[in-house]
């Protein structure tokens, strides 16, 4: 009998904690609608801590935030040494989605570049998470998306710092820029064919607001790369610019070998006066790929070599 | 008795393939969790929960749809080499394939996100390289001819993959979706997708067991089959119509699943014989134990290291098994 009165007297406490903290829980989790790169308004319960993260810079701020994705994608090359303890799994367009392997991370969401566009249905539908597909095509845009991504993750302080600290950054390469302005080609591509990054694209618009000149490709980006349009050997030597840029899809002997086996490139001023500089692909592709502010310090170098000393410090975030 | 026998050789490897694509996968699941995961529709913990998604959601819709695309595709290469009365028409060789592949590659090229899209234009365009070839191969007095058939196949498929290759040159963005497209592949189909193509298949292959006689009567030869009291040119229209049908619905979803419309009919006959009653039956049983248990290699085979699209797998025992039968007709010597 005394037992079953301290049994109820329990369950009623119990009862009124519920209603109590109910509330209280209910005010922790907000409901965040981002409108995505693929123009779908997507609903995510905040805060989250699961991320798939398939997006290079989701997996740099996350880290950076001292927040651990669920998973992350596996890049072409070398990946970020700190990245080695997070879990990947097969990811690209070759066979879609590993889905079985997804979903035992249960991920609150899955967050992608547009380019898998193709993989959001059947993602959504087999893991019941909010998939966000997020491209990056101007600093402002990066900024933008990391503060979403401080949204989700319940983190936003650490995000404005995140977001401070490489503009204060980018600021610092600016002022160490000298008066020139030099006109830049910038290229992604094997030795066969290549695309010129527009400035609709992180490359492009971290070369105008580092103190360089894009030089834009005659061809407007397309559908499904916007800041990426096609050209030709000869677009090249028309612009004639001070400084090429080069973003591989090929490994480094394959591209050198095409590119300087072409007599006409040789002609071109940049290849003369050896301002031709390769960026790892890993840092610039994905739009952005990991690492942000390591590749700013790379562009700023490779306007001008003197650039990067008085700001390299913090180049490796 | 010898139907009897390969049939049930068939529908055991069908069903025991479909039961290890449930036990196998890039998740290790133990058998009884397996068991656990297709019975328990409400499971309690995240783990339990897991493996029913995996188990129920994905591996399972995954498998049968394997079976029915490739009963539908071997279905298809059947009726087409019955009313060519050629052994070597199939889906992928008399354009019924490419029309759908242009069509995946017109909607891919005008908006490389319109996934939703790509099944029903798919569909459509298989059905449409089905008619014109089918319009190509009339004769003003004689009706349609095997032959004429054939030949207006090949050419079709000659020109829709020349404007596919074309379009994917002009919108090189396009290409990746495009490129796993053709490939084949089931990965990330669902019970949704299942649903959408079984009404087509089921309606298409009964349809097709309904002119078999006239099919079986079709081999005599035109004359012989309208002495016989054979309408020939609407069962010649009907059948390339379910072929195109079929092949549509099961490419909408699959993608370009190459060979099984030609090797499965085209063994079949040889142990079946050719009477299209038993050859259909057969060849529908074929097609789905071949592409369910392609399907489990192409999801297994790199272990964690990704899936390949089962539509190669198809294609390196396709093509293999043409060169066998042209070794064995004696023209390759």
């Amino acid at each position: 009998m005394k037992l079953t009165r301290i049994a109820t007297l329990a369950a009623g406490i119990a009862a009124m904690l519920t209603l109590c903290i109910t509330p209280a829980l209910g005010a922790q989790t907000d409901s965040i609608t981002v409108t995505d790169a693929l123009k779908r308004k997507v609903e995510v319960e905040a805060p989250v801590t699961r991320v798939a993260a398939f997006s290079p810079f989701v997996v740099d701020a996350m880290l950076d935030f001292e927040t651990k994705p669920v998973l992350r994608p596996t890049l072409p090359g070398p990946n970020p040494e700190r990245w080695s303890e997070l879990e990947t799994v097969p990811f690209d367009h070759s066979a879609g989605p590993p889905l079985e392997s997804i979903v035992v991370t249960d991920p609150q969401v899955i967050i992608l570049p547009s380019m898998y566009a193709r993989f959001v249905s059947p993602l959504e539908r087999s893991t019941g998470a909010p998939v966000l597909a997020l491209d990056v095509l101007s600093l402002e845009e990066l900024d933008r998306n990391v503060r979403t991504l401080g949204r989700l993750l319940g983190r936003t302080a650490d995000a404005e710092q995140w977001i401070t600290t490489r503009q204060e950054h980018l600021e610092t390469l600016r002022e160490n820029a000298g008066d020139t302005e030099p006109r830049v080609f910038a290229m992604f591509g094997t030795s066969r064919a290549f695309y010129g990054f527009t400035s609709n694209s992180y490359l492009g618009d971290l070369i105008n607001k580092l103190g360089g000149s894009l030089v834009e490709p005659p061809a407007q980006g397309s559908r499904g790369f916007p800041g990426l349009a096609q050209i030709s050997l000869e677009n090249i030597i028309a612009a004639d610019p001070d400084v090429i840029i080069l973003v591989r899809h090929a490994t480094p002997r394959e591209g050198e070998e095409g590119l300087e086996g072409q007599p006409a490139w040789r002609e071109l001023s940049a290849v003369k006066s050896g301002r031709v500089i390769t960026l790892p692909d890993r840092l610039f592709v994905t739009c952005p790929g990991s690492e942000p502010t390591a590749a700013a310090s790379l562009v700023a170098e490779a306007l001008r070599p003197a650039a990067l000393t008085a700001a390299d410090t913090d180049g490796e975030r | 008795m010898r139907f009897g026998a390969l049939a049930c050789v068939l529908i055991l490897l069908t069903v025991g393939g479909i039961a290890a694509s449930l036990a196998l996968g890039s998740v290790r699941i133990a058998l009884p969790d397996v068991l656990h995961a297709l019975t328990d529709a409400e499971p309690q913990t995240p783990e339990a929960k897991a493996r029913r998604t995996i188990v129920y959601d994905l591996r399972l819709p995954r498998a049968l749809l394997a079976a029915t695309v490739g009963g539908a595709l071997a279905v298809s290469g059947t009726l087409l080499q019955g009313v060519m009365r050629n052994p070597l028409a199939a889906p992928n060789i008399v354009g019924l394939t490419a029309g759908a592949g242009l069509a995946a590659t017109i909607v891919l090229a005008l908006r490389h996100d319109a996934i939703n899209a790509l099944p029903p234009c798919a569909f459509v365009g298989a059905i449409g390289a089905g008619l014109v070839v089918y319009a190509l191969s009339i004769h003003p007095t004689q009706g349609a001819s095997p032959v004429r058939m054939v030949l207006a196949g090949v050419a079709v498929t000659a020109v829709l993959t020349a404007i596919t290759t074309l379009l994917m040159v002009l919108n090189p963005t396009s290409v990746q979706s495009v490129v796993l497209w053709m490939s084949g592949t089931l990965n990330g189909l669902m019970w949704r997708e299942l649903w959408a193509t079984l009404p087509y298949i089921v309606v298409a292959t009964v349809a097709a067991l309904a002119l078999a006689r006239p099919l079986d009567l079709l081999q005599l030869g035109d004359d012989h089959a309208r002495s016989l009291g054979v309408r020939v040119e609407p069962v010649r229209f009907g059948t390339v119509a379910l072929a195109a049908v079929l092949c549509g619905a099961a490419v909408s979803v699959a993608g370009m699943i190459g060979f099984v419309g030609l090797v499965v009919p085209h063994l079949l006959r040889f142990i079946v014989g050719p009477k299209h009653l038993t050859l259909i039956i057969a060849s529908a049983l074929g097609g789905a134990a071949l592409l369910v248990l392609a399907d489990l290699a192409a999801r297994t085979i790199r272990g964690d290291q990704g899936e390949l699209p089962a539509g190669i797998l198809t294609a390196l025992l396709g093509g293999p098994y043409f060169i066998f039968l042209l070794h064995r007709a004696r023209l390759i010597r």
